[in-house]
């Protein structure tokens, strides 16, 4: 055990069906550190992390932990081993409150017997323990999670592996949907996890942050491994060669100055709770990036202007005329456009194809009454081509795509209605590298003929490379714009926490 | 993530027919080639004329019904509409009024029957099952007040019979009538904007709203298509009949749900396939009719029902996970 790695998985393979999708894995762990593990979607990273969890059989190799070999076959044979995994859709119990969740199948009881009565009290008592002793954290106790926010539930999430006595903890793009000050939040956790001796595997596509917490990174690609480097010997551009095979063109494209005509003008838009006078103009062409954090009323107000929640009080106008936005039919009617956040749970049609998925919010173009199938195709193959979306032609299942071209389809589907306003939510969320640069230059060649968009994102690395201005929201209220090309991802992470009025004037772009 | 697209199991079945759930067809022609071998009564012509008249009225209601699962709905009041609307329908014909009159007061009472449904579900926010169960309920229970258990009989007039009781070339109006509406339900949902927007509401509600469709709308016309068909239904059965039986279309809401499942509608909504309902309702009259000419007992025939329920899903669970 003395020199044994904590973890030891040798020549890991595993295929499906035909397809190799990993081969000859080598990966070694020891207590206190934290592993990168990145690649492109499809890469192995999922099928690799399934497999040390028990979720996924190995066709080959062997996995060693404190230098014991074991069998992993079943989720609970990898729980029984010390590993956890915390995936990127968290697995709580939406109706159990946070006590419950960590002690789920692990209860408590008042004695040994098993029919004893669950020990309420002590549970709580403990899963308070972990949550503010163990994690700093303060998190409500017996609520349902459903009512917590998503950075509370992967708080739980860690608590449970805690609480598991897991060594070996796997994260699955863990601040994916994570705001700024969150994502501080979690990275001090995974130090103090780290300092405990705890092994972490960090799976993410957010390189840079990767490399801040990270002791080590490890890039698959098509099944293997291609590099395995302290972080020390690392970079973002390096990473990204490594993950592609190649050098990546520059991810954000060259910016484009809108055009001079004014689109959308939005004065005194307020929704009691959620929104507060917000005011704004913008130009066609004009790519507009709202900041905030999760709460802040970035989202409200999003959706507020496609008509699913509308606004209380204020106006809009479009190339000048004023416009009702009280439902999502008049805003479509308007020529707005709406991508939202949750693709699965909000965007796509699982059961159908990609010409269903891509015509049907434009139905018109497939015929007035009879819709034509031979249509749907011509059109979907048109946009395929024209989007670069890869897939097996119009008639492939949207499920199987991957994120990256399912939001492409996403996109596609809206650029058929040729919007005038295009609103955009978290555009890139789970898309890989690739895809994401792919996507910024569509939404931009969209801007280019005139549309105006609208991005909310938590990422704000990509709303300064995407957006011309972006104004940051802080509890409902715009309270700041600033001009993205001269502006620093530190500046919006502090108004975002904190209203810039006691620090400088509006507008202020100092970093 | 793109694994997602390799993660099936090994041993999924692939029966080739992208819509639908082709095991049953292939189940369909087995049974015929068995029923024809055991029972030599089974291929004639009197005989499979009987057995599509029976398969008439649980068809053109599984029709509606396949439009209400492909929405993600379930709807089990079509078989007490079915005994209201043919009521109706009897009762103004015994008072006098014409056939046409006395026919499309029977349909408006189904298409109100669905308002109701539709109404239900989405402004007052009951859910479907519960709703339409009430409805099932309060609807029989005004057949039998009215009534009094006893059938209304009379309906007679030689214009009405036409429908349940003629032939077309040799071929059963009622099963005439029935193509036709296949043709049409088949065009609405496959090929018009309503179709595709009843299975985008069951494939996924919130990105349906999201993309503009009405979806309360759609939801209340879909009832409504349900009630209408199901009002049609019971207006061919009373015409076949002559009179208005009380009990008539008792449990048919289990039946048509039968069809469609059996046929390849999963209750999750989303996909739909008319074809596998024709199949499904003709498959369960021929199971019925074969169980009679090999003189099973009655009470066998929903032992065998059930079970031709349980192997069409399972076949079409293991069809799907391939998918998933």
């Amino acid at each position: 055990m003395a020199n044994s790695p904590l973890l030891e998985m040798k020549g890991i393979g595993k295929r499906f069906g035909n397809m190799v999708a990993l081969q000859g894995i080598d990966l070694a762990l020891n207590g206190g550190e934290v592993l990168g593990l990145v690649g492109e979607n499809g890469a192995g990273k999922s099928t690799l992390m399934k497999i040390l969890a028990g979720a996924y059989s190995r066709d080959g190799g062997t996995i060693a932990v404190r230098g014991k070999e074991i069998e992993l076959d079943s989720p609970k044979a990898g729980a029984d081993a010390g590993i956890a995994i915390i995936y990127q859709e968290l697995s709580l119990f939406p109706d159990f409150d946070s006590a419950e969740n960590i002690f789920a199948g692990r209860e408590l009881r008042r004695s040994g017997f098993s029919l004893a009565p669950l020990s309420h009290g002590q549970m709580r008592r403990e899963a308070r323990r972990l949550l503010s002793k163990e994690l700093g954290v303060e998190v409500a106790i017996d609520r349902p999670v459903r009512e917590l926010s998503l950075s509370d539930r992967q708080m739980i999430e860690i608590a449970k592996a805690l609480n598991s006595n897991a060594d070996i903890i796997i994260m699955d793009e863990p601040t994916e949907a994570l705001e700024e000050v969150e994502r501080r939040q979690l990275f001090a956790i995974i130090k103090r996890l780290q300092a405990a001796g705890k092994a972490i595997i960090y799976v993410s596509h957010r390189i840079k942050e990767l490399l801040g917490i990270c002791s080590r990174v490890m890039v698959l690609r098509d099944g293997r491994t291609v590099a395995d480097l302290p972080v020390a010997d690392l970079d973002v551009d390096k990473v990204v060669a490594a993950m592609i095979g190649g050098a990546l063109s520059k991810q954000f494209p060259p910016r484009v100055p809108p055009r001079s005509d004014p689109s959308v003008e939005v004065r005194g838009l307020s929704r009691a709770g959620a929104f507060d006078d917000i005011s704004f103009s913008l130009a066609k062409g004009e790519i507009f990036g709202i900041a905030g954090l999760e709460g802040s009323g970035k989202s409200a107000l999003l959706r507020a202007l496609f008509g699913q929640r509308a606004y209380e009080r204020g106006t809009v106008k479009v190339d000048g005329k004023d416009v009702q936005l009280t439902d999502i039919t008049d805003a479509i009617r308007e020529r707005f456009a709406f991508l939202p956040a949750e693709r699965k749970v909000e965007g796509i049609f699982p059961e159908h194809s990609v010409g269903w998925n891509l015509s049907i919010a434009n139905l018109g173009v497939l015929g007035k009454i009879t819709l034509r199938p031979s249509k749907e195709k011509e059109v979907a193959a048109s946009y395929i081509s024209k989007l670069g979306v890869k897939c097996d032609g119009p008639q492939a299942e949207i499920s199987s795509l991957s994120g990256g071209n399912q939001q492409k389809v996403m996109l596609a589907r809206w650029l058929l209605t040729q919007p005038k306003v295009l609103l955009l939510e978290e555009p890139t969320r789970g898309v890989d590298v690739r895809a994401k640069s792919e996507v910024y230059a569509l939404v931009q060649a969209a801007a280019q003929d005139g549309c105006t968009v609208i991005v909310v994102s938590a990422d704000n690395a990509e709303l300064l490379g995407l957006c011309h201005r972006v104004a940051v929201m802080f509890e409902g209220k715009i309270t700041t714009v600033v001009d993205a090309a001269t502006s620093k991802e530190e500046t919006l992470a502090l108004h975002s926490v904190r209203p810039p009025e006691t620090l400088h004037p509006v507008g202020g772009i100092n970093g | 993530m793109a694994e997602v697209a390799v993660t099936r199991p090994r041993h999924a079945f692939k029966f080739g027919l992208a819509s639908g759930n082709a095991g049953v067809y292939i189940a369909f022609v087995v049974l015929l080639i068995a029923l024809g071998l055991a029972a030599p009564r089974f291929f004639t012509v009197g005989n499979l004329t009987d057995v599509l008249r029976q398969a008439v009225p649980i068809a053109v209601i599984a029709f509606g019904a396949t439009f209400v699962i492909g929405m993600r709905g379930i709807d089990l009041s079509v078989g007490s509409t079915l005994a209201l609307t043919g009521l109706v329908t009897a009762n103004l014909l015994v008072l006098g009024y014409s056939v046409p009159v006395a026919c499309l007061a029977g349909l408006a009472l189904g298409a109100f029957i669905g308002v109701i449904n539709g109404l239900l579900i989405t402004k007052i926010g009951i859910t479907d099952f519960i709703a339409t169960m009430a409805i099932m309920v309060v609807s029989r229970g005004v057949v039998m007040v009215y009534t009094q258990g006893i059938p209304i009989t009379g309906a007679s007039d030689p214009a009405f019979r036409m429908i349940g009781q003629s032939y077309l070339a040799g071929v059963p109006v009622p099963v005439v009538l029935t193509v036709i509406v296949f043709a049409a339900a088949f065009y609405l949902l496959y090929y018009t904007r309503f179709g595709r927007f009843v299975l985008s509401i069951g494939s996924n509600p919130d990105a349906a709203r999201l993309v503009g469709i009405p979806t309360d709308k759609v939801k209340i016309a879909v009832y409504v298509l349900a009630g209408v068909l199901s009002a049609f239904a019971g207006i061919m059965l009373t015409s076949r009949l002559e009179s208005a039986m009380p009990e008539a279309g008792q449990g048919y809401e289990l039946d048509v749900i039968a069809a469609v499942v059996i046929g390849g509608t999963g209750l999750s909504g989303g996909r739909a396939t008319l074809f596998g309902t024709v199949v499904g309702a003709v498959l369960m009259a021929v199971v019925r009719n074969g169980l009679n000419l090999l003189n099973v007992n009655t009470f066998w025939h929903q032992v065998v029902i059930g079970t031709i329920i349980l192997v069409a899903v399972t076949a079409d669970r293991f069809n799907r996970s391939r998918k998933t």
